[in-house]
């Protein structure tokens, strides 16, 4: 086919491709359309960014003191020691605390504990977080709400269990101190609500242990005033009541391992049911043990107008060998008040048959000056 | 547009009622434009003037009984048809001596063989196969092709037409012979 005759075969092409009435000027563009509209964009692109760009710079808003903190705490399963952050201050400011969280190695059901300590001393309440975002308060009345969540988790080498730790500061005047604990058994929460009082040339010092485990309702209500002084001691009925209290003592001590940190710092001390350390020397601790038993409860105790540290430790013999747990715990002592500080542990009954027996255990101690009002083991 | 199909209309009618006045109002109306594709194909003013003469003997002849939906576009494919007719038999006389527009020469390029369109059947499939591929362009490309195809119009032209430069009309209908032979390719004339 030769190209005449293509052209007169495409001849034959649709009426509306070659109608006449497009042919003059359908597709020249005018000449404001072709030159002076990209003109007039250019310009208007030009005045934008030389007049107009220059006043649009971003404002940024003030940035507002940090209230949220994640922590992220690693354990493995070695049980190694926790690196704990604790940060203190003098000239009458007191900052402690410290969260962590320990899961154990060769438990059947692993469970990862958090705890979460608040510390106060006289006009002053500080929270810390054990690795970044620290938050500091120095609001003589302050409130601090610290959250504490934990995850059950099954054998695992490893695990991660972030704790988002928040405060918020409201101003009160009410001079109560109240600790209330809830937890679940996949999850907990632990939620500290302190408020200090404003209060001129008394020393004050409190060391509030919030701790959470499985199926626990802790609730301690701090009645009101107290001494100027508090001394961290053992309590001189102690004895009394461990003897008077079946417990198999041994068995906690055997399987009862504590290690204090200063400052951080494992001193690898040796705990020992039979005995009281004196905190003093220490500005800030960090107590962490290990026991067999299923749960466990830390809790400042009001006993005999004196302040004590208690561990309480029921036990379960009938739960498997290695079920372990390691509690963490974090004790804030202000070295400024030269304390002469002891902590107690108090074993309790290896076993409670139901929930009676147990409030007749809790009431036993709240006749010998031990003073919580609710304590139940589900 | 309107104004346009109402005066088409009005010449079919004049046709139909043989008045010569329709002729009269064709060489007002499109004289101008089939002076001009005939002469792009023919190049010369006397064989123009005798295709267009001659196209409109046929559209009075042929209307009625004709009726065109489009009578522009039905008396330009008329001229186009004379011119290429009276362009094939001069170049028959002198035995390929002859000068072919340019755009003719470009459509070489794209020429199915002869074996391959040897009946009318083929050559409709060849003619749908065009317009299926025309129908597949931009309308600017498409009038840019039927410029260049139809009515041979030559670059300079298609530049101020379509407000390109000849080197851009150049390049695109390039372009657009070389699409149009892919597809004749893939569609089995080439």
């Amino acid at each position: 086919m030769n190209s005449i005759d293509f052209a007169l075969l495409i001849n034959e092409l649709p009426d509306e491709m070659i109608h006449p009435s497009d042919e003059e000027e359908e597709h020249r563009k005018p000449f404001a359309i072709r030159y002076l509209l990209p003109i007039a964009a250019c310009l208007i692109v030009g005045i934008v960014c030389a007049v107009i760009a220059p006043n649009l710079r971003v404002q940024t808003p003030p940035t507002k003191p940090t209230t949220d903190t994640t922590i992220f705490v690693s354990d493995t399963t070695t049980q190694s020691a926790e690196t704990t952050t604790v940060t203190r201050k003098h000239s009458g400011v007191s900052v402690s605390g410290s969260i962590s969280a320990v899961t154990s190695a060769n438990a059947d059901d692993q469970t990862d504990t958090n705890s979460a300590t608040e510390s106060t001393a006289d006009s002053s309440l500080s929270a810390q977080g054990t690795e970044s975002n620290v938050t500091t308060q120095t609001d003589p009345s302050q409130s601090v709400i610290c959250t504490a969540t934990t995850t059950t988790t099954k054998r695992t080498s490893s695990t991660t269990t972030p704790i988002k730790r928040t405060s918020t500061t409201t101003t009160t005047t009410k001079r109560t101190s109240t600790t209330t604990t809830t937890t679940k058994r996949t999850s907990t929460t632990t939620t500290t609500t302190r408020t200090t009082p404003t209060t001129t040339g008394t020393t004050r010092s409190d060391v509030t242990m919030v701790f959470s485990s499985e199926e626990m309702t802790l609730e301690v209500t701090d009645p009101g005033p107290q001494p100027t002084v508090y001394q961290y001691h053992v309590p001189a009925a102690r004895t009394v009541k461990t003897e008077t209290v079946p417990c198999e003592k041994t068995i906690v001590c055997e399987d009862f391992q504590a290690e204090i940190y200063r400052d951080g710092f494992p001193s690898g001390m040796d705990f020992d049911v039979d005995s009281a350390f004196d905190f003093s020397a220490y500005d800030c601790m960090l107590i962490r043990f290990r026991t067999s038993s299923e749960a466990a409860v830390v809790s400042n105790m009001l006993y005999n107008n004196y302040k004590c540290l208690r561990i309480y430790i029921p036990l379960f013999p009938n739960r498997q060998a290695d079920t372990v747990q390691i509690f963490t715990m974090a004790v804030a002592v202000p070295k400024e008040l030269h304390l002469s500080n002891s902590i107690e542990v108090i074993p309790c009954p290896s076993v409670y048959r139901n929930a009676k027996e147990l409030q007749d255990t809790i009431e036993y101690y709240d006749q010998n000056g031990v003073t919580f009002t609710y304590f139940v083991f589900e | 547009m309107v104004t346009i199909a109402n005066d088409e209309q009005n010449i079919i009618s004049m046709l139909n009622q043989r008045d010569e006045q329709a002729l009269h109002e064709t060489e007002q109306k499109y004289g101008a434009v089939c002076r001009r594709i005939a002469n792009n194909i023919l190049g010369d003013e006397r064989d123009t003037e005798e295709c267009v003469n001659d196209a409109f003997l046929k559209i009075w002849n042929s209307i009625p009984p004709a009726s065109p939906d489009d009578y522009a576009a039905y008396l330009l494919k008329i001229v186009r048809n004379n011119a290429l007719n009276m362009l094939k038999q001069r170049t028959r006389a002198k035995r390929g001596a002859g000068q072919l527009p340019a755009s003719l020469d470009e459509l070489s390029e794209i020429l199915p063989s002869s074996k391959n369109v040897e009946g009318e059947v083929e050559k409709r499939e060849l003619l749908a196969a065009v317009t299926q591929f025309l129908r597949g362009l931009s309308p600017k490309h498409r009038d840019l092709f039927i410029g260049r195809y139809w009515r041979f119009s030559d670059d300079e032209t298609l530049a101020q037409k379509f407000g390109m430069t000849e080197h851009h009309v150049q390049v695109t209908l390039s372009r657009l012979r070389k699409k149009l032979r892919q597809y004749l390719e893939k569609e089995g004339f080439l």
